[in-house]
């Protein structure tokens, strides 16, 4: 079965690209330290602010600190808090998603109640609010970014779920006498996962976007840890003669993201069971 | 003749695939006449209606062959604008469901108004286009025109819908009026009514009629002729007496045994 | 149905107030070494951290119900004050952001729906995916610089010049107009791409219906076709969307408004995130949820407005 889906996935096009992206970004990750020309804190205040050249292909910032090195050890970043968070939310999602539609009633009820409440925030606004009132850093980051944001998937997972458990194969199970977790991790867990990984594929761009934007406004990774949000925060105030300060981060971000919004919508497209 | 379908070919598009729908079909009708089109689901039966009025959009298919002659006009080769006038006022077309066929957020009224005053030579006045709309819906024999007309789809009864639609097809009276597979989606004690009602048009109004089915039994009593279409193509037709009581291809007879006793052609 | 969830807020809020550090414990720990203890001392008798949960909580809910949110950190001023009167000028932005998204999305959704497949789908599906990845701070630095301060055209911050009450009324009109430009802007580019989306579908799913089939073959032109009768019916679920979008719009301001230094309820809010004023914080959160309820119902009460079938049972 895998292997039918990996054979749509080659065939749509922009989930192909949006794959390949993936793979390139997560090497360029994983040898950041070997790969980058200079380690991101390294100032050189006879450096400072330099424009692209041979020797900084991405200039430098106010700290003569390599644009380009910076933005790759920014990749690791990224990349981790977002995996992370996503990780913590497609847990709790699915799990809360599969408890749900499968106990129906009285859980459903209290589990979709907790659901609506948390909804009653936007959801960056609730995530500020709950920055605010810890430490803001990067392991924080990542478990307030996973802990608000898995309603949308325990939503998905639910109405699966719901469709699912009157499905002969689950009531075959049951009079077999199958206990509840087998049921559900072994039964309906599998073919709940396509729509799962297509949520998470997409939530990685979302949560890029989102610790972004959290460091830009000082919220998130501090300085000196490079992260492309924090880097475009630092380089707004040389904005008006420093332009590359301001372009490379943001490129990197939009990028990033691109990437796994292809993937995701292209997974979408090949695992539609309608095709 | 007034309507003249001849070597019809029809392709849909699936994707990236191609679907033939109709091959070489044909049919003829003539001023006030009754001709029954039978065959499955799938029979292309309904493509041969839609083709007739231009209504496959190019997205969903094409007509690749054939011509089609109304009232000595060529059909495929009349500009848009032409089309339009015919559609809805020389020919009235009603679909199987009358609920998704008519807009849900729409007075039925409103929708009735709009084909009249589409196909009118000035702008009539609201008084007007309400008259002609209220008698469009006595035609159709609806008990209450007043209530239908102000009512929404959802708000009245499936036999009542299809009145309504009825009385949308005919109100501006059509030289040719089709029904595709008018009484499937209702009540059997309702399907004779709406036959009936039928019927009754087309002696009132000299109007030819189409009825597009799959159930041998309303083509017995209803049509002077009939074709009978299997996977796109025309197997047999004639005369719908002789059609019925002696098959000659051995779809039609296969067809005919799958009819219950009851429905079965009176020899009356 | 309204009742839990506002029952539930009252938990949520108070539920994240106790994450707050200053707790007794923490008293001795010191892990947030960006309050001082005077600010500590304050929160602890604020919230009476030495009394029982259950007390603290009935307290809070109390204080809730009458909007009473104590006073800020910052400048000891009644926080629901603050927040009266920064509020308005964040539903201006807002509202005016969401009519042109509205407006713009809905134009190109039934463009490229009708016209599916078309050189102008194509483009704005790649703008609509360009939309979804590109982050919005950056795009309003971006505009901010490009427009604002090297050509000069719009100014780049605030609501009003420092000049604005020499103005004549006009001019003053004219004046916060050319602030909001900018902001609204931004912020209709960067929230366009999800409605863009969302109203071809819908469209796409509306030209497939039957009733579109038989408003062709009443002879009607198309363009009756598409608007008066596909268009109605697309636009029942796209604007139940209208009432979601706006509490997400307002969670989403904070940002804009502090690149944009716009007085508003976001950036209120940033400030008040800045100097730990949770007094500030809890209101704003408060009020923001209670948008966001006032957004959900506003989308019923649309859907219900839109569609006959539920208008008459």
């Amino acid at each position: 079965m895998i292997s039918i889906y990996l054979h749509r996935i080659f065939r749509n096009k922009l989930a192909f690209a949006g794959a390949l992206l993936m793979v390139i970004l997560i090497i360029l990750a994983l040898t950041a330290p070997w790969l980058a020309p200079s380690h991101f804190a390294d100032q050189s205040l006879i450096d400072r602010l330099q424009p692209p050249s041979g020797k900084h292909w991405m200039g430098t910032d106010d700290l003569g600190r390599d644009v380009f090195s910076r933005l790759l050890w920014g990749t690791r970043v990224s990349l981790v808090v977002a995996f992370v968070a996503v990780g913590i939310a497609t847990l709790f999602g699915t799990l809360v998603g599969l408890i749900a539609g499968y106990f129906g009633r009285w859980t459903d009820a209290v589990l979709m109640r907790a659901v609506d409440i948390l909804l009653c925030f936007p959801t960056f606004f609730l995530i500020l609010m709950v920055i605010a009132f810890l430490e803001p850093n990067i392991v924080n980051v990542m478990i307030v970014i996973g802990v608000t944001s898995w309603t949308g998937l325990a939503r998905l997972v639910r109405g699966e779920t719901l469709s699912l458990r009157e499905r002969d194969f689950i009531l075959a199970a049951r009079a077999l006498g199958a206990s509840t977790p087998r049921i559900l991790f072994v039964h309906l867990l599998p073919n709940v996962v396509a729509p799962v990984v297509v949520s998470a594929t997409l939530g990685v761009g979302g949560a890029i976007l989102t610790e972004s934007a959290l460091s830009f406004l000082g919220l998130g990774v501090q300085p000196p840890d490079p992260s492309w949000g924090n880097m475009l925060s630092a380089g707004k105030d040389y904005i008006y003669f420093a332009w590359w300060l301001s372009v490379f981060p943001g490129l990197a971000i939009l990028t990033t993201v691109m990437a796994f919004n292809l993937l995701g919508e292209g997974l979408r497209d090949a695992l539609d069971p309608r095709s | 003749m007034l309507l003249s379908i001849k070597n019809i070919s029809v392709d849909y598009f699936r994707g990236k695939k191609i679907i033939p729908a109709l091959r070489n079909a044909s049919l003829e009708i003539a001023e006030g006449e009754s001709v029954g089109l039978v065959g499955e689901s799938g029979s292309g039966k309904s493509t041969l209606a839609l083709a007739a009025l231009r209504l496959i959009s190019p997205h969903e298919g094409n007509i690749t062959q054939g011509k089609i002659i109304f009232q000595g006009k060529d059909i495929l080769a009349l500009p848009e604008q032409d089309m339009r006038a015919i559609r809805g006022k020389d020919i009235g077309i009603i679909f199987q469901d009358p609920f998704s066929s008519l807009n849900p957020v729409l007075r039925i009224g409103d929708q009735i108004e709009e084909a009249i005053q589409v196909h009118a030579e000035n702008k009539l006045s609201q008084a007007d286009l309400k008259k002609s709309a209220l008698a469009a819906l006595s035609n159709a024999r609806l008990p209450e025109p007043e209530r239908i007309y102000n009512s929404y789809p959802h708000q009245v009864s499936g036999g009542q819908r299809q009145r309504a639609m009825i009385a949308m097809a005919i109100a501006n009276s059509p030289r040719l009026l089709i029904a595709d597979e008018p009484t499937t989606a209702l009540d059997v004690t309702v399907q004779k009514e709406i036959l009936d009602l039928l019927a009754q048009l087309r002696k009132d109004m000299g109007m030819a009629l189409i009825l597009i089915t799959h159930h041998l039994g309303i083509v017995s009593q209803t049509t002077d002729r009939i074709y009978v279409l299997k996977n796109g193509e025309v197997v047999e037709s004639g005369a719908t007496r002789s059609v019925l009581s002696s098959p000659a291809h051995s779809y039609t007879q296969e067809l005919l045994r799958a009819v219950p006793q009851t429905a079965k052609v009176h020899r009356a | 149905m309204m009742i839990p969830l506002l029952l539930g807020i009252t938990l949520m809020t108070f539920f994240i107030m106790q994450l707050a550090p200053g707790k007794p414990t923490d008293l001795v720990t010191d892990l947030n070494t960006r309050m001082s203890s005077e600010a500590r001392e304050k929160l602890v008798k604020l919230y009476e951290l030495d009394r029982p949960w259950h007390e603290r909580y009935w307290k809070w809910l109390k204080r809730m119900s009458r909007l009473d949110f104590g006073t800020s950190f910052r400048d000891g001023r009644p926080v629901i004050k603050k927040i009266a009167e920064s509020l308005p000028a964040t539903l201006l932005l807002n509202i005016l952001s969401l009519i042109l998204i509205f407006t713009a999305a809905l134009a190109i959704g039934i463009f490229s729906a009708v016209k599916k497949d078309s050189l102008f789908d194509k483009i704005s599906t790649f703008f609509v995916y360009l939309g979804f990845s590109v982050p919005t701070f950056w795009v309003a630095l971006l505009l901010m610089i490009g427009l604002g301060l090297k050509l000069g055209l719009l100014p780049i911050s605030g609501l009003r010049s420092i000049h604005y009450s020499d103005l004549s009324a006009w001019r003053k009109f004219l004046d916060m107009s050319a602030h909001l430009v900018l902001p609204v802007f931004v912020m209709a580019l960067t929230g366009l791409a999800g409605l863009a989306r969302y109203s071809r579908s819908a469209m796409l799913e509306v030209i497939r219906q039957d009733y579109v089939r038989t408003a062709r073959a009443k002879g009607l032109p198309e363009r009756t076709v598409i608007l008066k009768h596909a268009f109605r019916n697309a636009l029942i679920p796209i604007v139940t969307l209208l009432g979601l979008m706006l509490p997400e719009l307002i969670g989403g301001s904070f940002i804009f408004e502090t690149i944009f230094a716009y007085p508003g309820m976001g950036r209120l809010g940033y400030d008040a995130i800045m100097a730990r004023d949770y007094p500030m914080l809890m209101g704003i959160g408060t009020i923001v949820a209670l948008l966001t309820l006032a957004g959900n119902l506003l989308a019923d009460l649309l859907y219900a407005f839109c569609d006959p079938r539920i208008r008459y049972q």
